[in-house]
């Protein structure tokens, strides 16, 4: 296996000027950067002026090395392997204290000193021992008021051994990991059998171990919405099931079998005085219902991103849980929702309001949302979420 | 071997597909989905291998298969129509987001599996269970999948820790070869030498985490480096009507290894070679001569900064493989960012390996056109299923 050296790179302000640059404002500009990525506002482009920027600086950091007028420290080929499980526990405090980074102005560096302390508070020394010597250099570099810049060298490590088991009895494990084995049958050819008997299928599987995951990708809107509310609503064990796309990107899993169906009465005492609001799902895809409704879910720009499915689903979920957070204080919520259809959204919403559903499941209802589907010539109503 | 009146019917299956095709499709500019019949015709220059019409059940939410004409051109290896068949039927499969299990129609020799598909199976010892109900199930899939791609014993080995570890799917790791992102070789030697392959098979890090981010990208850009001169050395030239072309399907005979520990590739030619990119040299590979090349992508400021790490990996790799045979030839390749070094730098670098017996080969490419192929790649794993 190859490893990877993580060198420290520190140096004064008068070092900051190489040829025509200014690392000074390499940094400054990549911090900038670093706090708009945060918002999630046009990430891929950040990302990619990120990216330019670090791999400058860093460029930069390989020449000042080389000079007589840095202090280098090598962190050894264990650190960047330690900085996976506190990124995995520790994502909060990990991002707070620019773990990840690969540079350091020296007036942030005392600030990104204290963040690291408590990082280390927090997740113990146990798994921040390799990060005590980086601690060592950077309140050495506090002291002289110098700026970091961390690099990463690729080597061989020839003294390393294979650690994988004797093949006979890795294929035998390998060959007992659960996955499904047997055939499908009766493949229905009405949709909402179809889904029902897919989300069974995977209930099943997952139960048993095996790797499964439903797939909403080209089925109708109404259908989708139409299942998830029976299998939400249905008597069994909760579970979540693994969602993909036909894209082959994932999205969040989603829980069934738990609600349980309130009584009919108690939903209308809940509702008797509130108004109806009718509102659409997705601005500017269907400006025919711009009269009918009062306000869109999402606004198309922000949806309709080009993503990958999983993304798209995962930014309806988030959008979704806002409004229904939102709307908490603000009493209760009668909705008919002109459902229109993009299946990443409507998973995306649905798991949100199955997740707020469940938390206002010990309450009086307070939310009530009916969809409507717009089939042949006019909009049909669907079953009730409360 | 399949009937006359199975290849005829299918024949009239297949022509019936391509004209809806072209009907429902091509004529009104529309790209079908996954849950259309789509018909495939599979070639390499004139020969026709395999035909195939194929559609994504939603209902059942398998790969359904209504054509599946395949030959075994006796040009080719064995088995080679039917394993362009089963690669993209596989492929396909895991693209739609499906359960893996494929389904062959009453069309396809009367619903079974085709033979030439159970011969495939049978040689790679794999028995299918279902085979006259016209299924392969989840499970045959995974093996079959993972015997397809050509992964050497190591490293089929390695995916099979993995998998049991619960860090990759084979499934992913076989399409990330077949559906073009990674060749055999460079997926080998990402999953070899790496201590964390997953990583960068599944594009887990996001470029805010720099540390994680940078290390994918310098072991990425690594390997595309090391791709570039398999090709370089594979790419053979036919001439026809005295017009010289390139060959898709015929290549220099030459056996690719790699060594994971110092991340070198391997190569032993069964026909003289001349060996591209040598600076200052013209030495060709003999016939059964070994030639091992360190892979260094590294930008100017980098080698300065690391030459003489990497010189004391030459010496290991020296050791090592001048141990076993003195013919073998040892070469630094890396980037074409060695002729932005100091002019005195670069002879003193050169000079040392010349001491040591070790070519330098400089690859065209420069370290930014690296990165972004490089870049390219992961941004491509992303879109795939996890």
């Amino acid at each position: 296996m190859i490893k990877t050296n993580v060198w420290l790179i520190a140096f004064p302000d008068e070092e900051c000027r190489i040829e025509r640059v200014d690392l000074k404002i390499l940094m400054q500009r990549a911090l900038r950067i670093e706090v708009r990525m945060e918002k999630g506002v046009n990430l891929e482009q950040e990302q990619g002026r990120y990216h330019t920027l670090c791999d400058r600086i860093e460029y930069y950091g390989h020449l000042i090395a080389i000079s007589d007028n840095a202090v280098v420290h090598n962190l050894g080929a264990n650190y960047l392997a330690s900085l996976i499980p506190l990124q995995k526990s520790f994502p909060e405090a990990v991002k707070k204290s620019r773990l990840m980074a690969s540079f350091s102005p020296s007036e942030l560096l005392g600030r990104q000193l204290e963040q690291l302390l408590d990082l280390v508070s927090t997740a113990g020394l146990d798994l921040c021992r390799e990060l005590m010597p980086k601690i060592q250099f950077y309140q050495q570099a506090v002291k002289n008021g110098w700026n970091i810049i961390e690099l990463q060298e690729v080597i061989s490590d020839y003294e390393s051994v294979s650690e994988i088991n004797a093949p006979d009895n890795l294929r035998d494990e390998f060959l007992s990991l659960h996955v499904r084995d047997d055939i499908t049958t009766g493949a229905d050819a009405n949709p909402y059998v179809g889904l029902r008997n897919q989300i069974r299928a995977v209930v099943g599987s997952i139960t048993r171990g095996e790797p499964a995951a439903v797939n909403f990708s080209d089925l109708g809107h109404h259908v989708i919405a139409e299942i998830l509310n029976e299998m939400v609503y249905s008597k069994g064990t909760k579970i979540s099931v693994p969602i993909t796309y036909a894209d082959g990107s994932q999205a969040s899993p989603f829980p069934l079998f738990c609600l349980r169906p309130r009584q009919i009465e108690s939903v209308r005492f809940a509702f008797k005085d509130e108004p109806l609001i009718k509102v659409g799902m997705m601005s500017q895809r269907h400006p025919e219902l711009d009269p009918t409704v009062k306000i869109y879910i999402f606004r198309n720009q922000e949806i309709s991103i080009g993503k990958p499915a999983g993304e798209i689903d995962e930014t309806a979920y988030r959008k979704a849980k806002e409004l229904f957070a939102k709307s908490r204080s603000e009493g209760k919520y009668r909705i008919a929702f002109y459902q229109t259809g993009f299946q990443p959204a409507i998973v995306g919403f649905y798991r949100a309001l199955t997740e707020e559903l469940i938390q206002r499941s010990y309450s009086l209802p307070s939310l009530q949302v009916t969809p409507y589907y717009f089939l042949g010539e006019n909009y049909k109503e669907g079953k009730t979420w409360v | 071997m399949v009937s006359y009146s199975d290849i005829s019917k299918g024949l009239n299956v297949y022509e019936k597909h391509v004209a809806d095709y072209d009907k429902n499709f091509r004529q009104r500019n529309k790209l079908p989905k996954n849950y259309d019949w789509r018909p495939y015709r599979w070639c390499s220059r004139d020969i026709v291998f395999s035909l195939l019409v194929v559609k994504h059940n939603r209902q059942g939410n398998y790969l359904e298969v209504d054509v599946c004409l395949v030959t075994n051109p006796p040009q080719y290896i064995e088995h080679s129509g039917a394993r362009v068949a089963l690669g993209f039927l596989l492929s396909e499969a895991y693209k739609c987001g499906g359960s893996m299990e494929i389904v062959f129609t009453g069309n396809v020799e009367g619903g079974r599996v085709p033979g030439y598909i159970c011969d495939l199976a049978l040689d790679y010892d794999i028995h299918l269970k279902h085979v006259f109900e016209g299924h392969i199930t989840p499970y045959e899939a995974r093996q079959l999948y993972l015997e397809l791609v050509g992964f050497s014993p190591e490293t089929k080995a390695r995916i099979m820790k993995l998998s049991v570890d619960g860090e990759l799917t084979p499934e992913r790791a076989c399409f990330v070869v077949l559906g073009g992102v990674w060749t055999v070789a460079e997926a080998e030697m990402i999953i070899q030498s790496c201590d964390q392959p997953e990583r960068i098979l599944t594009s887990m890090s996001r470029p805010e985490d720099r540390h994680l981010y940078l290390n994918d990208l310098l072991i990425t850009r690594s390997v595309v480096l090391g791709g570039a001169l398999d090709r370089k050395l594979l790419k053979t030239e036919l001439t026809e009507n005295g017009q010289i072309i390139e060959s898709e399907d015929d290549e220099a005979p030459l056996f690719i290894d790699f060594d994971p520990l110092y991340m070198a590739k391997i190569y032993r030619a069964e026909t003289d070679l001349l060996i591209p990119w040598l600076r200052n040299a013209k030495q060709v590979l003999k016939t059964g001569q070994s030639l091992v090349v360190l892979v260094r992508a590294r930008s100017d400021s980098e080698i300065r900064h690391y030459f003489l790490n990497d010189l004391k990996s030459l010496k290991a790799l020296i050791h090592k493989y001048h141990l076993a045979d003195l013919q073998t030839m040892i070469c630094f390749l890396t980037t074409r960012d060695f002729e932005d070094i100091p002019e005195v730098q670069q002879q003193q670098i050169t000079s040392l390996l010349e001491q040591n017996g070790v070519y330098l080969m400089i690859s065209p490419d420069s370290l930014s056109s690296l990165n972004k192929e490089a870049i390219r790649r992961l941004e491509t794993g992303r879109l795939i299923r996890q």
